[in-house]
């Protein structure tokens, strides 16, 4: 009998610890999902990237600038829905300060000129993460924790003050892709 | 001391759940099955034609094998190596594929659901009587309304009897 017991006590306690554990989790992904949390107020991470023309761009050269960075891939159809409004906003902006990044995800520096580059005639650097490593860091990590870092990034935005830190991050979903960029425009507007 | 090693227990299959989704992270998710299907049956030196099926999950779609911008990646099926008891493909019948309209984004072509891809051969007058398996793999890229995933490529086999 106190076998009997001790045998449900241990499965009681594993299934609570189970389903506590699933659930929180859950629970934390759906508030920074549906508040549009998600990456705000984090910091810069620390990197270093090749943009097409070699150059090495670093989170130091991004320091005391607001910054927009735009993660892409030449096939997302998303991002290339969003790249001529991309160009256009740094246009529009870089008078005022705004600094405007791609970075292109797992892709040659070849394709990524010819596909991205060549096609869209971007004004401002695109980076080359080439193994995702850099992205990764920005992504975060509550947000479909069951994909790779770097894949939840795709045609993501994101803007970051001139401390530093993470204040505007959309994260693909169709309550957020704004190909117009309308959403992260009103976002710079307030923080200029 | 009974009570001691109820909460170590606990503790010890909690930190295999905790390992399980670790291990659930790591996994790539593939959007896509490839669907078993029966023995095919074949006669050497007769034309017939082989079949890979397969099951986009639902809400999920692949680019089709002609998307209407060169920027996307087309689903395409390759079949490994040269194979004795093949004599020669023809080209890869792709099925029709649908319109849809991604938000924000132009018309792209798509396959979802259920999805057959026919692979026309003609087999060897000499191949060997008996069981074979003719292996390959499909590169796509899957979306679905709120995200788009990278490329992936998933391996097929298709089993075949060959009689004289």
């Amino acid at each position: 009998m106190k076998y009997f017991k001790f045998l449900f006590l241990v499965m009681l306690l594993h299934a609570l610890s189970a389903c506590s554990s699933r659930q929180s989790s859950k629970e934390i992904e759906k508030d920074l999902l549906t508040e549009d949390q998600a990456g705000i107020g984090m910091s810069l991470p620390q990197f270093r990237l090749a943009d097409l023309n070699g150059d090495t761009i670093s989170s130091n050269t991004l320091k005391d600038n607001l910054v927009v960075i735009h993660v892409a891939t030449t096939w997302c159809p998303y991002c290339n829905a969003e790249a001529p409004n991309l160009e256009n906003l740094y246009k529009k902006y870089k008078g005022l300060g705004v600094q405007v990044y791609i970075i292109d995800i797992k892709e040659s520096k070849e394709l990524v000129k010819e596909k991205l580059q060549d096609r869209f005639n971007f004004t401002f650097p695109v980076l080359l993460d080439s193994d995702g490593s850099v992205t990764s860091l920005f992504a975060p990590d509550e947000v479909l924790p069951d994909l790779p870092r770097d894949e939840i990034m795709i045609a993501s935005n994101i803007i970051i003050d001139k401390s530093g830190k993470v204040v505007f991050m959309s994260l693909l979903d169709t309550k957020n892709f704004d190909a117009k960029l309308l959403k992260l425009e009103e976002k710079l507007n307030e923080l200029l | 001391m009974n009570c001691f090693k109820v909460l170590l227990l606990a503790c010890v299959l909690g930190c295999g759940t905790e390992q399980n989704r670790v291990e659930d992270k790591n996994k790539v998710r593939h959007f896509v099955q490839v669907l078993n299907q029966p023995l095919k049956q074949l006669k050497s030196g007769t034309a017939d034609t082989l079949s890979v099926l397969i099951q986009v999950e639902e809400g999920y779609h692949i680019q089709s094998n002609r998307p209407n911008n060169d920027n996307l990646i087309a689903s395409v099926i390759s079949i490994r190596d040269s194979l004795p008891f093949i004599e020669s493909w023809a080209d890869i019948i792709y099925p029709a594929d649908k319109d849809m309209l991604l938000n924000g984004t132009d018309l792209i072509r798509v396959y979802d659901g259920l999805v057959k891809f026919e692979i026309p051969c003609v087999v060897a007058k000499d191949a060997n009587a008996g069981s074979h398996v003719v292996s390959g793999e499909i590169r796509y890229q899957a979306c679905d309304h709120d995200s788009c995933f990278f490329p992936r490529k998933l391996a097929f086999e298709i089993a075949i009897h060959i009689r004289d």
